[in-house]
C-alpha cells in the first residue's frame, strides 16, 4: 500500500515495526503508536463512512473521543465491538474493522438518495412521517435503523472476562494533560493518595502534539520527567486507557479501564480481564479534562477533508501523517493558526488562513506570515466543493460587519484539507454530572464550569483557561490545595515557564452565511452523527420549540454515540439567536454519564452465570439432596429440593409417591431455609402483640403459635410459627423469601416508633438445620433415632417445643405441622445438620422414610387449606379474606389494624379464599387461571377471581385448587368457570378450602 | 463426638491456580468450627461490660468498627449494641457468660453453626477484595484493630484485620453459612489473574464441644 501521506520523521510512532490490519475487507498497515484513523489517513483513506440520515460520505473530523463520523465495528464474531471511534482504536496485528454505516457498501449506498430527498426528511421526521399509521411504525423503524447503520451487537456470548475494582483516594484527577499531571504531582508530593486517570495510550494530553517548551525542555520530556516522579510514589495510581465515564453523588466516580483491547483478542491470558470498571470514592476531585475544539457551521462543512484544526495538528505531529497535500485554515481564534504552521512543517501547501476576525493575534499572524501564507481577515469559507473522495475546493467570501451576510465573493481555493476552529468548548461533562451548572462566558464564547456542588474543581482548558501557562499554574494550585483539603500538609511544585503564543480574543460566528456555490441544498451541519443542521434547529424554533431539551429530542441534536461533543454548543447558540436569547438563557442540555459508551460486559463484571450472578444459598443438607438426585427449586436465593425422582419417575409420579408416603408412612423435609429471628427482652411479648394480629400475652414457655403479620395497609405480609423459648425469649420463623424483609421491618418499628421497648432481635436463620419428620410413623422414627424426649401426645402436645437429644445431637424438637400430619420439626446446629439427617434416614429405613420436596409440601398443605403467603396472597388479601377472622384480635392494637376497618377492607364482595373442585376430577387447573361466572358472557367478561394454588392430590384421588373469588365464602357449592389459554372452559365447584382431615385428627394424634 | 460439617464441605481443598505470571498472590483458608456468639446489650451498662470481661477476658470495644482480643476470645463491634465474640470451643466461658448476663437485658445467641470464617492473605489480598468490597482497606484506614460489616459479592460479611498470622498480614471474613460457598467461588474467580491457593481448612486442635 502507498504510505504517501506518512512523514519521514517525527511523531510518536515506531517506524521499525509494521502492523497489518483490514478495513472494509482491504489490507492496510500501520505502525505501533498509530490509531486506526491515523493509519488509514496515512494511506490516503479519506472516507470512513456515510452519514446517518442523508448518507453523505464522511471522513475523520477529530482525533479523539469527540469523533462523530469514523465509527467502526472492530473484530469478528463473539468479540466484535460496534461503534468504536477509529480515532481511539489502537492498531494491533490482524485487526479487522469495518464501517458501521453505509449499508450495503461504502461505495454504493442506496440511502444516499435520502440526500436528494432531504426536504422530505426535516427535523422531527420520525414523528411527523412514520408514526402514522401507528401499526406500521415497527416496520418503518426496522428499515430506517438498518439503513442508518450504527453497528451490530454480537449475537454470540461474550467470551471475554470483565471485572470491577473499588478504590478510594484523597485526590482524584481526571485527565493526564499538563494541568492534570502537575496537579497530580502537587498532591503526590504532599503525601496524598492520588488516582490519576487518563483516556489515552500515554500521558500528556495536548503535549502529545503541541510544539511547546516547558521549563527549557520539550513538552514530551517534561511529561516523561513528571510521570517518572509520579510513578515513584507508592500512593499514586495511574490508569492509562481509562475514561472517567461518570461523576455521581458523594464524590463517587466511575472509570472504564480498557486493559487488553489494544493488543487484540486472544493475545492476553484468558485469566486477564478485558475491561475493568472502577468504582472510586474520592475526597477531592480535580477535573483536568481539557477542551474540545468546535467546528464552524458553514455549508458543506461535513465533506471528507474538513477537520478540526487540532486534529490536523495531532495527525501531523503525533502520528506523522499529512492528511492531504494542500490545506486551508478557517478559524475565528488564534489557536487555529497552529494547524497552518503544522501543515507547513509537514510539507503541505497551505494556501490560506481564513479568519473571521478583523484583528488576529499579532504573534500568530507574524508566524504564518513568515511562512508566506496569505491571511484573509473578516472572511469566511461560505461553501465547499467536494467529490467522491472528499474536499476539492473552498469558496472564500468577505463577511459583512455584523456577520449576517456575505459582502462579496472572493473566489475559490483548491485544497484537500480544511482545518477549522470555531473556538474551544471546555469538557464540562464531569463538572455538570457532579451537579454543577455550567455558565456561559461571553468573552471566551464558551460554557465554563459554574459553582462547585461537590468537592471538585476544574483546572486548565476544561475550566476555560486556554493557555498552557494557566493550565500549569491552576493545576499545581489545585493539586496542592486538594491534598491540603483532604488532610495533608501542603506540598510544593515549581510551575515552569513556558513559551507559547500570546492570544487575541475569539470572535464567535455561530452560523456562516451561505455562499454562491450553495444551491438549494444548503446544509450546515451541527451534529455530524445525526445529520442535524442549523436549518433543523431554526425550524424547531419556528415550530414553537423553546427548551433546548425539547429541541434536542425533536432534532436529534446530540443524540448520537458521541453525545454531541462537537455540535451541541453550536446548536444551542443558533437556537438562542433564533429565540432572541443569550446562550446563557438557553443553557446546555444535561451532560449525562457515560462520557463515552461502556460495554455491557464491563457493567456486568463478574456478576455472571449460574455461579456468580446471584448467591446460591444452600442448606447444610444440600449435598445429600444432590446425591439423592433431587430436582431443585429456587426459593429466594435458596436452592430447595423440589422433588426426588426415582429411576424413571417423572415429577408427577415422584410427587404422588412422596405425598402418599407422608400421609401413610413417614416423610422428611429439609425445612432449614425458613427465616428464624431470635426475639429477646422483657417487652418481647408486647412487641409480638404489635406485630401479629393475634394475642401473645398468654403463650407459655415451650409453646408455639401461628401468626399473621400485616402491612400498615392491613394486608398479609408474612406468616409463621413463633415459639416461646423462655419468659421474654421467642424464636420467630418467617417465610423463606421474606426473612430479610421481616427482620428489617421489625428493626424499623423498634428503632423508629417504639424505641422504648426493650427487645433485641438477632437473625439465626443460618444457625439451625431444620427437618420436618411427618406422617403416622413420625413418632416411631424419632424414637428409633434415639430421641430422649417423651413424644407421646399428653407429654408432647401439638404446638409445643422441647429441648433434648436426637441421635446424640442437642436439638430443639417442635411438634408443629405444615403437612397436616403428625409431625416433628427437629432443629440442630447446622454443622451437625447433615449428621442428624443421615441418622433420621437410617432410623426410618424400616418405615421406608421418604424425603419429600417443596412440591409435595405444597400439595400436602393445599390438601389442608394452609395458605402460602405470596402465592395464595398477593398483597391485597387480609386474614378476613382468608376466612381466618379468628386470628385477628379485637382486643389489642397491632400494625395494620386500623386498615381492616376501612370501608374497602370491610366490603362484602372482596376476593376470598375458597377451595375448587373441578367437575372432571382428573383436570388440574393451571395456577393463575382467571375465573368467571358462566361459560359464555358478553365481553368484557367480568373477572371474579383467580386460581392461586392447584395440584393433583394422590391422597384424595382428584385435583384440588385454592382460589381467590369475589364473595367466595358465601358461594359454597356454586359453580365457577376457568377460561384457559387453549380456549377450553373448565367448570369447578366452590368448596371449603380444607380438603383433608378437617377435624385435624392427624396433627393431634 | 458427632460428625460435623463445615459450610464448605462441597469445595474440595486444597485448590491451586497459578496466575498469569505463574505466581500465587492470594490465599484463602477456612477456619471452621470456632465458637461464634452474637451478643446484644447495653454497652454503657458497667455490669454488662464487666460481665463479659469476667467470663471471656475481653473488654467489649465501644468505638465503631474496632475489635479487641484476649488470649482466647476476640470481640468485634458490630453496632452500638451488638458485638461478635469469637473463640475456641470453651463451654466454661460460654456458661460463665450466660450466668453473668442472666440478670441483664441482653441477647446472647450461639451462631457457631450459622457462620464460618475465611482467612485471606498474600500480596494481592487487598486487590482481590477490592473487586467486590466497597470498604477502604488501605492500611491507614483499616489497620490493626479494625473491623467492619459490609457487603462483598452480594454477601453480608464482617471483616476483621489479622495482624498475628505467621504468614503475614491477613483478613478474616466472617460469612453466613448459606452464602459461604458463593463467596468462596467469587474470591477464587477474582483472584485468577494473580493466582491463588485455597488451603485445606485450619482446624482447631481442640474442636468445640456441643454438650450444652
Amino acid at each position: 500500500m502507498s504510505t504517501a501521506r506518512r512523514l519521514q520523521s517525527g511523531g510518536l510512532i515506531d517506524r521499525s515495526r509494521r502492523i497489518r490490519f483490514k478495513f472494509n475487507g482491504k489490507d492496510y498497515s500501520g505502525h505501533p503508536g498509530d490509531t486506526l484513523a491515523a493509519a488509514l489517513l496515512a494511506q490516503g483513506v479519506r472516507r470512513f463512512g456515510r452519514s446517518f440520515k442523508y448518507h453523505r460520505p464522511r471522513g475523520v473530523v477529530g482525533a479523539g473521543a469527540e469523533e462523530p463520523n469514523a465509527l467502526v465495528q472492530v473484530g469478528e464474531g463473539a468479540l466484535s465491538t460496534p461503534n468504536l471511534r477509529a480515532t481511539q482504536v489502537e492498531l494491533y496485528e490482524g485487526l479487522t474493522a469495518r464501517t458501521v454505516n453505509g449499508w450495503p457498501s461504502l461505495a454504493f449506498d442506496v440511502g444516499a438518495i435520502n440526500n436528494r430527498l432531504s426536504r422530505l426528511l426535516p427535523a422531527g421526521f420520525y414523528y411527523k412521517t412514520f408514526m402514522w399509521p401507528r401499526s406500521a411504525w415497527m416496520r418503518y423503524e426496522h428499515h430506517i435503523r438498518r439503513a442508518a447503520g450504527l453497528g451490530h451487537a454480537p449475537s454470540l456470548p461474550d467470551t471475554d472476562h470483565y471485572d470491577k475494582r473499588h478504590a478510594h483516594c484523597d485526590v482524584f484527577i481526571a485527565g493526564g494533560g499538563p494541568a492534570g499531571l502537575i496537579a497530580a504531582l502537587g498532591a503526590a508530593r504532599s503525601g496524598a493518595r492520588v488516582l490519576l486517570v487518563d483516556e489515552q495510550t500515554q500521558l500528556g494530553g495536548t503535549l502529545l502534539f503541541a510544539p511547546v517548551a516547558i521549563g527549557g525542555r520539550t513538552g514530551l520530556d517534561w511529561v516523561s520527567e513528571l510521570e517518572a516522579e509520579l510513578r515513584s510514589f507508592p500512593e499514586v495510581t495511574i490508569l492509562n486507557r481509562s475514561t472517567v465515564t461518570g461523576y455521581y453523588d458523594h464524590n463517587f466516580l466511575v472509570v472504564n479501564e480498557r486493559r487488553t483491547d489494544h493488543i487484540g483478542p486472544g493475545q492476553a491470558s484468558s485469566k486477564t480481564t478485558r475491561e475493568r470498571l472502577w468504582r472510586i470514592r474520592a475526597k477531592q476531585v480535580v477535573i483536568a479534562t481539557g477542551a474540545i475544539e468546535r467546528p464552524l457551521v458553514f455549508d458543506g462543512n461535513d465533506a471528507p477533508g474538513v477537520m478540526l484544526a487540532s486534529a490536523v495538528s495531532t495527525y501531523i505531529r503525533r502520528f506523522a501523517v499529512a492528511p492531504g497535500r494542500s490545506g486551508v485554515v478557517f478559524t475565528n481564534n488564534d489557536s487555529g493558526y497552529q494547524a497552518a504552521l503544522d501543515m507547513v512543517s509537514a510539507g503541505m501547501e497551505v494556501r490560506a488562513v481564513v479568519d473571521i476576525r478583523e484583528n488576529p493575534g499579532a504573534s500568530v499572524l507574524a508566524a504564518v506570515s513568515a511562512c508566506e501564507i496569505p491571511v484573509y481577515r473578516e472572511c469566511v469559507v461560505s461553501s465547499v466543493q467536494s467529490g467522491f473522495q472528499g474536499l476539492k475546493r473552498i469558496e472564500l467570501a468577505k463577511l459583512s460587519p455584523g456577520g449576517e451576510d456575505i459582502l462579496s465573493h472572493k473566489g475559490l481555493i483548491n485544497c484537500q484539507v480544511l482545518a477549522i476552529s470555531g473556538g474551544w468548548s471546555p469538557a464540562v461533562h464531569l463538572h455538570s454530572q457532579s451537579g454543577g451548572r455550567p455558565r456561559y462566558d461571553s468573552a471566551k464564547a464558551c460554557f465554563v464550569p459554574g459553582s462547585s456542588v461537590q468537592a471538585e474543581c476544574s483546572v486548565g482548558a476544561c475550566g476555560g483557561s486556554f493557555t498552557l501557562a494557566a493550565c500549569l499554574r491552576e493545576g499545581a494550585d489545585a493539586g496542592i490545595s486538594a491534598a491540603v483539603q483532604s488532610g495533608w500538609p501542603g506540598g510544593y511544585v515549581d510551575v515552569p515557564a513556558v513559551k507559547e503564543f500570546a492570544q487575541a480574543p475569539i470572535q464567535p460566528l455561530w452560523e456562516v452565511p451561505a455562499g454562491a456555490l450553495s444551491g438549494n441544498g444548503v446544509k450546515k451541519f451541527l451534529d455530524f452523527q445525526n445529520d442535524t443542521t442549523a436549518a433543523d434547529i431554526k425550524l424547531a424554533a419556528r415550530e414553537g420549540y423553546r427548551s433546548i431539551e425539547h429541541v434536542k429530542r425533536y432534532t436529534a441534536l446530540g443524540f448520537g454515540t458521541d453525545q454531541g461533543k462537537l455540535g451541541n454548543i453550536n446548536g444551542l447558540a443558533i437556537l438562542a439567536k433564533a429565540l432572541g436569547k443569550s446562550p446563557d438563557e438557553v443553557g446546555t442540555t444535561t451532560f449525562r454519564p457515560n462520557y463515552t459508551p461502556v460495554t455491557f460486559g464491563t457493567v456486568a463484571g463478574r456478576t455472571l452465570g449460574e455461579q456468580l450472578f446471584d448467591p446460591v444459598r444452600k442448606t447444610a443438607i444440600h449435598a445429600w439432596h444432590v446425591r439423592r438426585g433431587a430436582s431443585f427449586e429456587n426459593v429466594g436465593q435458596w436452592k430447595r429440593p423440589w422433588f426426588y425422582p426415582r429411576d424413571g419417575e417423572d415429577m408427577h409420579a415422584a410427587v404422588n409417591r412422596e405425598c402418599l408416603a407422608a400421609r401413610n408412612g413417614v416423610g422428611v423435609l429439609d425445612a432449614s431455609t425458613l427465616g428464624k429471628i431470635d426475639i429477646r427482652g422483657p417487652d418481647a411479648a408486647r412487641f409480638l402483640n404489635l406485630l401479629y394480629t393475634n394475642n401473645w400475652d398468654n403463650l407459655q414457655p415451650g409453646r408455639c403459635r401461628y401468626g399473621f403479620m400485616l402491612g400498615e395497609d392491613g394486608m398479609i405480609m408474612d406468616d409463621g410459627v413463633t415459639t416461646c423459648l423462655a419468659p421474654g425469649h421467642y424464636l420467630m420463623t418467617t417465610t423463606t423469601g421474606g426473612a430479610a424483609t421481616v427482620l428489617t421491618w421489625m428493626e424499623r418499628w423498634l428503632q423508629t416508633e417504639w424505641p422504648e421497648l426493650k427487645v433485641y432481635l438477632t437473625s439465626v436463620t443460618d444457625q439451625w438445620s431444620v427437618m420436618s419428620v411427618a406422617g403416622p410413623y413420625a413418632r416411631t422414627v424419632l424414637k428409633a433415632a434415639g430421641c430422649d424426649l417423651d413424644l407421646d401426645g399428653d407429654a408432647f402436645p401439638f404446638m409445643s417445643m422441647q429441648a433434648g437429644q436426637v441421635a446424640g445431637i442437642s436439638a430443639r424438637v417442635s411438634r408443629i405441622s405444615f403437612s397436616g400430619e403428625l409431625a416433628f420439626e427437629i432443629s440442630v446446629d447446622a454443622n451437625q445438620g447433615l449428621a442428624l439427617w443421615e441418622a433420621i434416614m437410617v432410623a426410618g429405613r424400616d418405615y421406608d422414610i421418604t424425603p419429600y420436596g417443596t412440591e409435595s409440601m405444597h400439595v400436602l398443605r393445599a390438601e389442608k387449606g394452609y395458605v402460602i403467603v405470596g402465592q395464595d396472597t398477593d398483597g391485597s388479601v387480609t386474614p378476613v379474606d382468608l376466612g381466618m377472622d379468628w386470628i385477628v384480635s379485637k382486643k389489642k392494637d397491632f400494625i395494620g389494624r386500623r386498615s381492616l376497618s376501612r370501608s374497602d377492607t370491610g366490603r362484602p364482595n372482596r376476593k376470598q379464599l375458597v377451595g375448587l373442585k373441578t367437575e372432571d376430577p382428573s383436570r388440574v387447573l393451571p395456577e393463575g387461571a382467571q375465573l368467571v361466572n358462566s361459560r359464555q358472557e358478553a365481553q368484557p367478561v367480568p373477572m371474579i377471581g383467580h386460581v392461586s394454588s392447584s395440584y393433583s392430590s394422590a391422597n384424595l384421588g382428584r385435583s384440588i385448587a385454592l382460589a381467590l373469588v369475589k364473595g367466595g365464602l358465601s358461594r359454597m357449592g356454586g359453580t365457577i368457570y376457568a377460561h384457559l389459554m387453549d380456549g377450553s372452559v373448565v367448570p369447578a365447584t366452590i368448596c371449603e378450602p380444607v380438603f383433608f382431615d378437617p377435624e385435624n385428627q392427624r396433627t393431634k394424634s | 463426638m458427632t460428625f460435623m460439617q463445615s459450610p464448605l464441605t462441597e469445595l474440595k481443598t486444597p485448590i491451586r491456580s497459578l496466575g498469569v505470571g505463574g505466581g500465587l498472590s492470594f490465599w484463602i483458608q477456612e477456619r471452621p468450627f470456632r465458637t461464634h456468639l452474637n451478643l446484644r446489650g447495653d454497652g454503657s451498662d458497667v455490669r454488662f461490660v464487666e460481665g463479659v470481661t469476667t467470663a471471656t477476658g475481653v473488654v467489649l470495644p465501644q468505638d465503631p468498627n474496632t475489635c479487641v482480643s484476649s488470649d482466647r476470645w476476640h470481640a468485634s463491634w458490630l453496632s452500638p449494641d451488638e458485638w461478635l465474640l469469637m473463640g475456641p470451643g470453651d463451654d466454661v466461658a460460654v456458661a460463665g457468660l450466660v450466668d453473668q448476663l442472666e440478670p441483664l437485658h441482653h441477647a446472647l445467641n450461639d451462631v457457631s453453626g450459622g457462620q464460618t470464617v475465611f482467612r485471606v492473605g498474600g500480596n494481592a489480598w487487598r486487590d482481590v477484595l477490592a473487586s467486590a468490597c466497597p470498604f477502604d482497606l488501605h492500611p491507614r484506614v483499616f489497620g490493626e484493630g479494625a473491623c467492619g460489616q459490609t457487603v462483598v459479592a452480594h454477601t453480608n460479611v464482617v471483616l476483621i484485620l489479622v495482624s498475628d498470622d505467621p504468614r503475614g498480614e491477613a483478613l478474616d471474613i466472617v460469612v453466613r453459612r448459606s452464602f459461604a460457598e458463593h463467596l468462596a467461588r467469587w474470591l477464587m474467580d477474582a483472584a485468577i489473574e494473580g493466582g491463588f491457593e485455597f488451603l485445606a481448612p485450619a482446624r482447631l486442635s481442640q474442636p468445640r464441644r456441643f454438650a450444652r
